[in-house]
């Protein structure tokens, strides 16, 4: 369930970077250029996600 | 992390904090496990952090031995899932490591590939582990010398814990009397599952060429497709350059 829930953050970023790229393909959104703020949210959404995927302290289920 | 440059670099030092931490408590917490299954889970979260260490040092040796690392940890734990749950749970019907003693008397074949499985786990050079963890931490310590020393205690912590659970479980008396029937060594199905995955682990230990020349490319133009890395931290990107100098097969890069 934990689980679940931070893959529910990763599933946030990567819609947030396809709906300002239009596309989720890896090659394409390395071109992207995301402003520093929307950087800073996408990193803590995947972050949070791959932390408790790992797991990490202070995010182990 | 190319996707998103400024933000890996600025939260690198949480990443590696919270690495450093998980490493050191989850080797703690796997060396007062019982449970053979157990300990060998723990002790994958152990080196997940390691990985994660490597993959954000921003040089590409961390990256490489990152990738190589998480292969490598994929070949050596699934030989320690199949020993602890295939095998030894299959004979005797517990994972609790005080219940187990001098499986090597009993179970010499098993004992073998177990042994190298564990110092696989343990990182000992000659396996693909060490290649990996080593790359890694050099990576860490490169970034961020002072976490990247600490963070080097996983490589005590991982050899504490494995060794004491081979220990353990190969040597320190006789399980014989304990059973009143006798306990089969491997079959050729556990022998040829087993052998195939230590082959893979000592075969690349010797000789990680193929799969680092494979990553070379890839892994360079993750470094230095974006200016802001090289910009932020120049030591880094330079010495990753003359790193990457020394190997032929990356000369054509620099043509």
């Amino acid at each position: 369930m934990w689980n679940v829930l931070g893959s529910l953050f990763l599933l946030l970023a990567i819609l947030t970077m396809s709906s300002l790229m239009g596309s989720t393909d890896f090659d394409a959104l390395s071109k992207a250029n995301f402003n520093n703020v929307t950087q800073t949210f996408l990193f803590a959404g995947v972050f949070f996600a791959f932390a408790i995927k790992t797991p990490t302290i202070f995010l182990n289920g | 992390m190319p996707l998103l440059p400024v933000a890996t670099l600025n939260f690198t030092p949480l990443v590696y904090t919270i690495c450093v931490i998980t490493i050191v408590y989850a080797s703690l917490s796997t060396l007062r496990t019982i449970d053979v299954k157990e300990l060998i889970a723990y002790s994958s979260v152990a080196h997940a952090a390691v990985y994660l260490l490597g993959i954000f040092s921003n040089t590409i040796q961390g990256i490489e031995g990152g990738i190589l690392l998480g292969l490598a940890h994929g070949l050596v734990s699934s030989g320690l899932f199949i020993c602890a749950g295939g095998v030894l749970y299959d004979r005797t019907h517990t994972r609790l490591i005080t219940f187990y003693r001098g499986v090597t008397q009993v179970m010499p074949l098993f004992s073998l590939l177990f042994f190298i499985l564990a110092l696989g786990n343990s990182g000992t050079p000659l396996t693909v582990n060490f290649v990996g963890e080593f790359l890694s931490l050099y990576g860490a310590f490169e970034r961020m010398p002072v976490l990247g020393v600490l963070a080097s205690s996983s490589i005590v912590f991982s050899a504490a814990f494995t060794i004491f659970m081979y220990n353990r479980v190969a040597f320190g008396g006789s399980l014989s009397s304990f059973f009143a029937t006798n306990i089969p060594d491997l079959n050729l199905r556990e022998f040829v599952l087993l052998s195939t995955l230590v082959a893979f682990t000592v075969l690349f230990g010797i000789y990680p060429a193929p799969i680092l020349d494979g990553l070379h490319y890839s892994v360079s133009t993750l470094i230095f497709s974006s200016d802001i890395q090289s910009l932020a931290s120049p030591t880094a990107a330079l010495s990753s350059v003359a790193f990457t100098r020394q190997h032929v097969s990356c000369r054509v890069l620099f043509l």
